[in-house]
């Protein structure tokens, strides 16, 4: 069995098989706009959906169908499933790298292979007044291993919450990421400070229409962005409010609806 | 029957192959690009030297068709179009050398149950070396939508246009004439240095760029009233900006589409 027709995905809602996940998430304040100065367009990790650390009885994987949320300025959210690559420390000599996972094997177009994710730099610990900069070494979309990014500064006083996404393509040509595999930072004074490198392969885009106002608009997965992604337990969704205007601080909530696939 | 015919259609693709899903960025080039005029298509625009590679696809299956695309950029007054780009000709301006290295026609695309010989739906003379020369006239020679050649396309380019210029050559064919389906000879009358190439597109996705909030769009291809091109493994999804004058024209565009037999 498969949900291969409108009808069944309809009638699975109807059994029973759907969900609402409430999200939400702040930013209360960010000083610094750009995480990396023009290295890259830049935004706030608005939040972080965990899916279940088990399926339930019935269930395959989480297919998300829906989200729609509101936020104190207008914007674009751009909804991803999120790998973390690893993470650099950037204190000491010159930081410490810890790494995580590469990009997972998934089947596309009915293939199964890694598929190239597109990097994200997120502070997870706040930045001092002078971090220095870093380059991060990284598997390209082809598998080519011991790519050397660009050399980042580091914004200072880089708030949680702030993200980039780095450039890749100017300098090398280069559309995408399977791993990072090292990061080292130079330069600065004391620094203190982490940053989260992820790679996002994106599920959708949601709309805030509203500059000034709170609204928002549904981002449609079904009918609309036609996007059906199976995601398993413990993957995380990530919710990017992208290229923020200045002096952003405020609340998202929002949700996002998901059908469990047979 | 095609993917595309019916949402059930999709949703069988996605169920059996599943979606392609991917997001990649263009870095800023830096450089607004030397606008065109009355001679040279009206408007200014750019080539961003990034292209994305369609990768391969599973056994039985032809290609991919898009479902959705979105991009964001920094903002600005501006449009952008992704589309499949075809190299039909380089132009070496020293020595005024003509090379058909690389290029090829346009292709044969399935449209609605019929393999068609596609012309271009856009094509532009793009500088990829900027150029060395006052006011050059540059005349190319192709075969129209009709397969009729030997046409002459006649412009006049601005002086020493930078790289990354683009400029619609639409205006500028021959009296009646709509796309490209080949071109056989580039000239240029005046000029030292620089390399002028000409691309044939068919658009996969068009964005509207505005100043304040709504730095993207989503504008379905499903919804949209023309062709939805087949994007086969190993072509080129490039990205073209209309009447852009800021210097920075860095972007992040999700594409997503399903697989077709």
């Amino acid at each position: 069995m498969a949900l291969d027709t409108h009808n069944k995905i309809l009638a699975r809602w109807a059994a029973g098989f759907g969900a609402l996940d409430i999200i939400t998430g702040e930013q209360q304040a960010s000083a610094a706009l750009s995480l990396l100065g023009t290295g890259g367009l830049f935004g706030t990790l608005i939040a972080m959906q965990d899916m279940p650390g088990a399926l339930p009885t019935g269930v395959t994987s989480f297919i998300p169908l829906s989200a729609h949320g509101a936020l104190s300025t207008g914007g674009s959210i751009l909804i991803a499933r999120m790998t973390k690559f690893g993470e650099l420390d950037i204190s000491g000599a010159s930081g410490t790298f810890t790494d995580s996972d590469a990009a997972p094997t998934l089947t596309e177009l009915g293939v199964s292979r890694q598929t190239p994710l597109c990097p994200l730099i997120h502070v997870k610990n706040t930045i001092n007044a002078t971090p220095g900069s870093f380059t991060f070494t990284y598997t390209d979309q082809d598998g080519n291993t011991g790519n050397v990014s660009n050399s980042f500064t580091i914004t200072a006083s880089a708030n949680t919450k702030l993200c980039q996404v780095p450039t890749l393509t100017s300098t090398s040509g280069d559309t995408g990421i399977i791993d990072i595999t090292a990061a080292s930072r130079t330069g600065g004074t004391t620094p203190t400070g982490v940053l989260e490198f992820w790679g996002m392969a994106p599920i959708g885009r949601m709309s805030l229409v509203g500059s000034t106002g709170v609204c928002g608009e549904y981002a449609d997965f079904l009918l609309d962005q036609i996007n059906l992604v199976k995601l398993g337990i413990n993957e995380k969704i990530g919710f990017m409010l992208m290229i923020q205007p200045a002096s952003f601080t405020g609340a998202f909530v929002g949700a996002i609806h998901m059908l469990g696939d047979e | 029957m095609a993917v595309i015919d019916s949402i059930d259609q999709i949703y069988a693709s996605i169920a059996a192959n599943e979606p392609l899903n991917r997001l990649w960025t263009g870095g800023s080039t830096g450089v607004a690009p030397t606008a065109g005029n009355s001679t040279s298509g009206y408007s200014q625009n750019l080539r961003h030297p990034s292209v994305w590679t369609m990768p391969s696809v599973g056994g039985g299956l032809t290609g991919m068709y898009a479902t959705a695309c979105n991009i964001w950029c920094p903002g600005g007054a501006y449009t952008a179009i992704l589309a499949l780009e075809y190299l039909l000709g380089t132009l070496t301006v020293s020595g005024n050398v003509f090379s058909s290295t690389g290029a090829v026609s346009m292709p044969t695309k399935p449209v609605k149950g019929s393999s068609i010989v596609t012309s271009s739906m856009l094509t532009f003379a793009v500088v990829t070396t900027a150029l060395t020369a006052t006011t050059p006239v540059l005349t190319t020679t192709y075969t129209d939508q009709d397969g009729n050649g030997s046409q002459s396309c006649v412009m006049t380019l601005p002086t020493n246009p930078v790289t990354n210029s683009a400029y619609r050559m639409q205006p500028h064919l021959a009296a009646g004439d709509t796309g490209v389906r080949a071109v056989s000879n580039i000239s240029i009358s005046t000029g030292s240095a620089g390399v002028i190439k000409i691309y044939g597109l068919l658009p996969i996705q068009e964005f509207s760029i505005d100043t304040t909030v709504n730095r993207h769009s989503n504008l379905q291809p499903l919804k949209q009233s023309r062709p939805q091109w087949l994007i086969e493994p190993a072509e080129t999804l490039a990205m073209y900006f209309g009447e852009i004058a800021t210097a920075n024209n860095q972007h992040m565009v999700q594409l997503t589409g399903v697989a077709a037999s």
